[in-house]
């Protein structure tokens, strides 16, 4: 993979990470990410 | 978990969240900041039993995340979804680290809990006993053969801005880095494989420095570099 090929690549990703992660925020995903970490899920230590 | 959204959106937060990371650290994350890896380590470290670096066919049983990947991370939770219930397939049957971190030190101290376990549980214990067994002759086989987090971010290794570096020129091929490798790969072929974590054991038990774990975009001649996968 040529460093042409590489930062372009690199370049896509990250603005579309950004992206995805700045839509994620505004449309309220964080609060149900935190809540699953924040909860005991039974069906994640093999109880549920 | 079969609560938290009502209706299943796509999940933009995590795929930004594992985009930025994986193109930042890339499987760095496995080799230094995942504590079912630490475990692994730990227990391969307990001497007595003939370590394998590798073995016959192995490098098939590494597909197998990606299965898991597809089948338990991607597949079954879609269809669950579209039938309006949202279950985390793989933490269910699969997942080790919650097991050990989770569910072993709850039921132990919950008696409410201990009442409720069932077939679920007893076959996620055999999953993580299993496992750790394994560890005793392979060194991390959850991260080479089973992880989908692992899957994912090793992807990434190849454009990730923490790389390995190896300088041809320098080495004198004396082979302690492919005695050390946790992973089972040799580092001067397969620099930027999806199955390097990035410990960096390579790098410190190099005599001439021609490996060594870098942060930032690859030098030119790094980048013509070819890596076997
Ligand atoms: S190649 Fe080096 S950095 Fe990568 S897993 Fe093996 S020892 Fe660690
Ligand atoms: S440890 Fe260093 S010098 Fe020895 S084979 Fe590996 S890269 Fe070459």
């Amino acid at each position: 993979m040529t460093r042409r090929v590489r930062i372009g690549i690199c370049t896509v990703l990250i603005l579309l990470g950004t992206a995805f992660l700045l839509y994620g925020i505004f449309s309220g995903q964080v609060a149900g990410v935190i809540a699953k970490a924040t909860h005991i899920c039974l069906e994640c230590i093999g109880i549920g | 978990m079969s609560g938290g959204y009502k209706k299943p959106a796509f999940p933009f937060y995590v795929l930004g969240f594992l985009l930025l990371f994986g193109l930042t650290l890339g499987r760095w994350i496995c080799g230094w900041l995942c504590p079912f890896g630490w475990v692994q380590d730990l227990v391969y470290r307990i001497p007595f039993f003939k370590k394998l670096r590798t073995f016959r066919f192995e490098r098939y049983f590494r597909w197998l995340k990606y299965a898991v990947l597809a089948v338990l991370v991607i597949g079954l939770p879609l269809l669950s979804a579209f039938k309006g219930v949202l279950v985390p397939w793989f933490c269910k049957v699969l997942c080790p680290s919650g097991t050990l971190f989770g569910g072993i030190p709850l039921v132990a101290a919950n008696a409410a809990l201990r009442n409720q376990i069932g077939f679920l549980f007893w076959w996620k214990v055999g999953v993580l006993s299993a496992l750790l067994l394994l560890s005793l002759l392979v060194s991390r086989p959850f991260c080479r053969y089973l992880c989908p987090l692992g899957a994912i971010y090793g992807l990434f290794n190849r454009i990730a801005l923490v790389h390995l570096s190896y300088e041809n020129e320098t080495c004198v091929d004396c082979g302690k880095c492919v005695s050390v490798c946790p992973m089972g790969i040799d580092p001067k072929k397969q620099f930027d494989s999806a199955e390097c974590i990035r410990c960096g054991r390579c790098a410190r038990a190099c005599p001439t420095d021609a490996l060594t774990v870098r942060f930032g975009l690859r030098k030119r001649a790094e980048s013509h570099k070819k890596s076997t996968i």
